[in-house]
């Protein structure tokens, strides 16, 4: 793995917007984050600690698309077009969910198109953020070099002081897209050093013991039907987790006319907490009762058995239900919840 | 790369069969270039299923009542039921549909051994395919079949087919709505009760058993209600198989809709032996029930049908 | 006690310690106060619901009355005067900020909590819990919706509701108040902005010269000064052939006001019915011209919400076609009128002139209200920055008056024939009469038709099955649907959502009206239902009607043609 030392990141993310389309976590004039292409020239400092709060997901797996088109006689699969982009200053719990998201969506097509003309930049977090447990469900904090193409981590320094950053060529396209830089090797200690920051990291996160009981709980099956359904009383299923989750992938379609007869097929995303999401035509529902689609939610999230399909937990711990969620049973508060269920 | 877009097919032939309930024959659009895999004969078994395109109505999963056969014709039974299957019904003969699949796992291989197949109402749909590709194999199953009334005794055609060629016991609920339109010539050319679900089975255990297998499809309460009569009457809960239903968009593992715990319906179903699907529904419990009993009451109302 | 509008702030939920929802579900109709409410219960606010339903946070509260429908006076007069017998209320507030006190002290003795219990049907011991906690709180935010004022007694259930709130002192001070939850966004700026027929902008009355005098420099023409007639009143003169033409903006009466066949005859015996809307509602298809309005991301202005605070709307996309503001198409019809005055270049022109002539909005700006994040009135010379919370000192009549009033059952009341109490409900995947909300697949999904709820036990009585198909009736209207089964709704009554179109509960229902507001009935009225054939599927409305099911409407059959 080739390592090599960089002064300013905005100048590696200038050197990337020659060839690519940059995106970055840029503040809207509220103060919340979203996903934005950075110009080749901009000069605006990257910001380490802004998080945009909706997840990438929605730059792979779109929010609604078309997936084919009927013309009266034909079906044509309309396939979406990428030009190749760069995601600047991914966090290690989005970068997880992404990984996952790669691996369920490996053979989709229209994920596929979007997502193999990306190159994904990692960056190393240095302390725990609001709401966020990424290294009680091991996704963060530091970020995983298997699952990105850059990986930016701070050189060591006093609080606010400049520093460098080390950029870890993680894959063949990440060392590709900085070849021609000129950027000077790293010393043979970044490693050590990246250790220590991790576990300084690490000790920023405050205590998680209700994030371990309720997964214990949940898997134990140890939370009665009655618990959940009180719980349920504060889903008012607005599917806001759903949204913001990086990692929940469901989705629904709808046929959508178009001029001369044509008729698209759209896909739009979904949420198992919607008491219509497994209802079939004739009315009957296997999931009718609000307790039951709380629980699938968080069963899905922390449970062993998909843990076991899908090679980790669903959750990364970047606590974003714990901010959107409007009845109080986000993750934090739905597990302090469960542990004393 | 999965493909959500629809091969074209035409639906050639309908008839009612049954009260809301319509039997419906596609073929492939255009086969020059080879069959789609959603008609071909070599791809689909008895048990699995397909997405069937309404266009600008949508997309909903419907069992194979007949496999594709060597022109890639197939037939799907199909109730009235929502918006998409409304649209279906008004569906004139030769227009064109969509169709993806086959999808799902099928029935095991019973070549071979002795089969009872139980079904309910539309639960006849799914296990059609199987009963006939058994009686291919010299095989052929005994079925036992029971509806509501004599308006629900549905595929008439192929039952009549059968009556020659398998043991074939038949039962309404209600015995008095019979006209005695419909023919039985198993059990004495008596329709038996449908409500005496475990008399029934005992006795067809006691004429025609032991059973290497059970096959069974209805309605869940009743699919429920056969696994545990049979387990009582000495049939093991390994031997024991059922077809489950779910709301699906995808077919292909992805939408997420067709769960029940960690296994999605459209990919690791919906054919599951009766242990397996057990365990999966004591997880979507959240208590743990005792072990020895298997509840399904939470799981109840579902019916083959899908729209 | 004097305004209409919340007296306190959203934000005051977060300081009481103890809540009051009162004839509301806000997780359903007002959802982000719904979660303020839930937010403050999980640390540690007490929660008092009533509400005949036992909604979401009736489930979650520490007390829930569940008083029968209308009987909301005789519950409040019973608390007032349990209040008084056992001398919990604020005898400081009472006497340096109310007057009155005791001839409601010795009017509410005949409400004895026996009594009460007996015509509320909640138990004694419950509305004695309710009101120790009430009067003993510090601070108790009472919030209250259309269970209170959607009745023929609306006015004095508000009454007997500020009663209970003066005598334990629980206004003016932060996280208290007595707050009515808005139906609609912005219907606090249509009220502000005298969309009342009593009231001139900022609820200035067309009595009093001054005001007239003041409207008619600024306006440079002669103001009325007779109060014009509600929507109600409007249908009864349309039928009398007195009234003649109606321009409505966003609105669909057909669906949304009470006894649909009547509105529809009404608006169909106009002379110019001229529609403003973004789709092809239920109104618009009786509409003589059309016009096509911008939605709100479409253009710009101001709305206010609940607790009487501007917001800036700003305009994100250009609207398509014709379309365009309401501003803008009034002014385009003054200019053909001939009529001056009308001539602002902007949105903004048009909020300055709202700051001139509405003393309540007299310290806002564009750009005040932009840096404030909205302002909170009354913002005046006095309260540059608005004000969270009214009646701090003094009330606008100086002293807060109580107000003995009378226990009397709703209109129509269920008897053999029509043994149900109906009440109109709303849902919260829908807004509004769902013209624009049922358009979304998965809202449309999430509740697709018009479902009446009922308790089980009704349902077993009635020998009915969850989803049954069922006919519902009352002496004005027929309609079918399925019928669902809930807890929610306790046996006897039973309620149908307000937002379709296809199962419109405002073909049931009593345009019975408060005398004083003219708000009618719609949360209770009599009805039967009958069940359908099993295997039938419900025929919406407009099938119904072609079918002269309803006689009372003749129809030119294709305008209820669906597509």
């Amino acid at each position: 793995m080739y390592v090599y030392e960089l002064e300013r990141l905005e100048h590696l993310r200038n050197w990337l917007t020659l060839k690519n389309e940059v995106l970055r976590p840029i503040a809207d004039e509220s103060g919340n984050g979203h996903w934005g292409v950075v110009k080749h020239g901009d000069v605006v400092p990257f910001d380490m600690d802004l998080r945009p709060d909706m997840s990438p997901k929605g730059l792979f797996f779109a929010e609604r698309e078309t997936v084919m088109k009927f013309d009266g006689t034909l079906f044509r699969e309309t396939l979406p077009e990428q030009k190749p982009q760069v995601l600047f200053g991914l966090k290690a719990c989005d970068l997880t969910a992404i990984a996952y998201q790669d691996n369920h969506f490996k053979d989709d097509p229209y994920y596929q198109a979007r997502r193999k003309n990306t190159l994904l930049i990692g960056i190393d977090c240095q302390e725990a953020c609001e709401n966020g447990f990424c290294a009680s469900v091991d996704a963060g904090p530091h970020v995983d070099t298997d699952i990105a193409d850059l990986v930016v981590t701070p050189m060591p320094h006093m609080a606010d002081d400049e520093h460098g950053w080390w950029v870890i060529c993680a894959s063949p396209e990440g060392q590709a897209a900085i070849a021609g830089l000129g950027l000077a090797p790293a010393d043979p200690g970044w490693e050590n050093w990246r250790d220590m920051a991790r576990r300084h990291a690490e000790a920023t996160f405050p205590k998680d013991t209700h994030i371990i009981n309720g997964i214990q709980r949940i898997n134990g099956r140890a939370v009665p039907d009655e618990a959940w359904e009180r719980f349920a009383h504060q889903c008012i299923s607005c599917s806001g987790c759903s949204m913001m989750c990086p990692t929940c992938s469901c989705y629904a379609t709808r046929d959508v006319p178009e001029a001369e007869g044509v008729i698209a097929r759209e896909r739009i995303w979904d949420s198992c907490l919607m008491v219509g999401f497994q209802k079939e035509a004739s009315g009957a529902n296997p999931a009718a009762e609000a307790g039951k689609r709380v629980y699938r939610y968080w069963y899905h999230k922390f449970s062993d058995d998909v843990a076991a399909r899908a090679g980790r937990y669903m959750c990364v711990g970047c606590g974003r239900c714990e901010a959107t969620c409007p009845g109080m049973i986000g993750v934090h508060s739905i597990m302090e919840k469960i542990a004393n269920a | 790369m999965l493909s959500l877009t629809p091969d074209a097919i035409r639906l050639v032939e309908f008839y009612e069969d049954g009260d809301d309930v319509g039997h419906f024959t596609f073929e492939p659009v255009d086969a020059t270039k080879g069959f789609p895999d959603v008609c071909n004969p070599e791809k689909v078994e008895p048990g699995q299923f397909f997405m069937l395109s309404i266009p600008g109505k949508g997309e909903a999963a419907f069992t194979y009542t007949h496999t594709p056969d060597e022109n890639g014709r197939f037939v799907a039974l199909i109730r009235n039921i929502g918006c998409l299957t409304r649209q279906l019904f008004k569906t004139e003969v030769g227009s064109i549909l969509g169709g993806r699949g086959p999808m799902g796992k099928g029935w095991p291989d019973f070549k071979g051994q002795n089969v009872l197949v139980v079904a309910g109402g539309l639960g006849l749909a799914p296990v059609a395919a199987e009963i006939y590709s058994l009686i291919e194999k010299e095989s052929a199953p005994t079925v036992y079949f029971a509806a509501r009334n004599e308006s629900m005794l549905v595929l008439r055609n192929e039952r009549d087919d059968w009556m020659d060629k398998c043991d074939l016991y038949q039962a309404v609920d209600d015995l008095d709505s019979l006209t005695g339109k419909s023919t039985v010539k198993t059990n004495g050319g008596q329709f038996m009760h449908g409500r005496k679900l475990a008399d029934n089975l005992a006795q067809i255990l006691e004429e025609k058993g032991p059973f290497d297998h059970v096959i069974t499809c209805g309605p869940e309460g009743m699919m429920e209600a056969v696994c545990k009569i049979m387990m009582g009457l000495g049939q093991s809960a390994d031997s024991l198989w059922l077809s489950l239903e779910r709301r699906m968009h995808c077919g292909v593992g992805l939408c997420g809709h067709c769960y029940v715990a960690e296994d999605l319906v459209c990919v690791d179903g919906p054919t599951y032996r009766w242990d397996q699907l057990g365990e999966l529904v004591v997880k979507e419990k959240a208590i743990k029930p005792p072990a020895e009993t298997v509840d399904m009451t939470t799981h109840t109302r579902r019916t083959r049908q899908s729209a | 006690m004097g305004s209409g509008a919340m007296t306190n702030s959203i934000v005051d939920i977060s300081k009481a310690d103890v809540i009051v929802i009162f004839g509301c579900d806000p997780t359903e109709s007002h959802s982000i106060i719904g979660s303020e409410i839930m937010k403050a219960k999980e640390k540690g606010a007490l929660l008092l619901v009533v509400d005949p339903r036992r909604t979401r946070l009736a489930k979650m509260a520490d007390v829930h009355l569940q008083l029968r429908v209308g009987t909301n006076i005789a519950l409040l007069n019973g608390l007032v005067n349990t209040i008084f017998e056992n001398g919990w209320e604020n005898k400081k507030f009472l006497e340096e900020r109310c007057e009155h006190a005791d001839r409601v002290r010795k009017h509410v003795k005949d409400y004895p909590l026996d009594k009460v219990a007996d015509i509320t049907g909640v138990p004694m011991d419950q509305l004695k819990q309710f009101a120790r906690i009430y009067s003993k709180a510090r601070a108790a935010f009472l919030a209250y919706g259309m269970g209170v004022t959607q009745f023929v007694s609306g006015t004095n259930n508000v009454l007997a509701l500020s009663n209970l709130v003066l005598s334990c002192g629980h206004v003016g001070r932060p996280g208290t108040g007595m707050n009515p939850l808005r139906g609609q966004n912005n219907v606090q700026g249509a009220c502000d902005m005298g969309c009342l027929p009593g009231d001139l902008p900022g609820y200035q009355s067309p009595n009093d010269p001054n005001v007239r005098a003041k409207f008619e420099r600024a306006w440079g023409t002669p103001v009325a000064d007779q109060p014009g007639i509600t929507s109600m009143n409007m249908n009864e003169l349309a039928l009398e052939g007195k009234f003649n033409a109606l321009m409505i903006f966003g609105e669909d009466p057909v669906v949304t006001d009470p006894d649909q066949n009547r509105v529809a005859r009404a608006l169909r015996s106009m002379d110019c019915l001229v529609v403003v809307e973004m789709v092809m509602t239920e109104t618009a298809k009786l509409a003589d011209v059309i016009l096509p309005a911008a939605s709100f991301a479409e253009k710009g202005g101001t709305f206010t919400n609940c607790e009487r605070r501007v917001q800036r709307v700003n305009q994100a996309v250009n609207p398509p076609g014709e379309c365009m503001g309401e501003w803008q198409m009034l002014q385009a019809l003054a200019k053909r009128f001939g009529t001056p005055g009308f001539d602002w270049e902007t949105h903004e022109d048009v909020f300055n002139e709202i700051t001139e002539v509405t003393p309540n909005y007299s310290q806002m700006s564009y750009q005040r209200l932009d840096e404030a994040n909205g302002l909170q009135w009354p913002c005046t010379s006095h309260h540059p920055d608005g004000n969270s919370v009214l009646h701090k000192r003094s009330f606008p009549l100086g002293k807060a008056r109580l107000m003995p009033v009378h226990y009397l059952p709703p209109e129509e009341n269920p008897d053999d024939d029509y043994p149900f109490y109906l009440t109109t409900i709303r849902l919260h995947f829908h807004y509004g009469c769902g013209s624009m909300t049922r358009k979304s697949p998965i809202l449309e999904r999430e509740s697709p038709e018009g479902l009446l709820f009922m308790n089980p036990r009704d349902g077993a009585n009635q020998g009915l099955f969850n989803f049954a198909p069922v006919g519902v009736r009352s002496r004005r209207g027929y309609l079918e649907t399925r019928v669902q089964f809930t807890d929610q709704v306790p046996p006897g009554l039973v309620s149908l959502p307000y937002h379709f179109s296809d199962t419109p509960s405002n073909q049931l229902t009593n345009d019975a009206q408060d005398p004083t507001t003219g708000m009618p009935e719609l949360k209770a009225c009599a009805v039967r239902v009958e069940p359908l054939a099993r295997d039938m599927r419900p025929r919406p409305i407009q099938i119904l009607r072609n079918e002269n099911y309803e006689p009372a409407v003749e129809e030119a059959g294709a305008d209820y043609v669906r597509i």
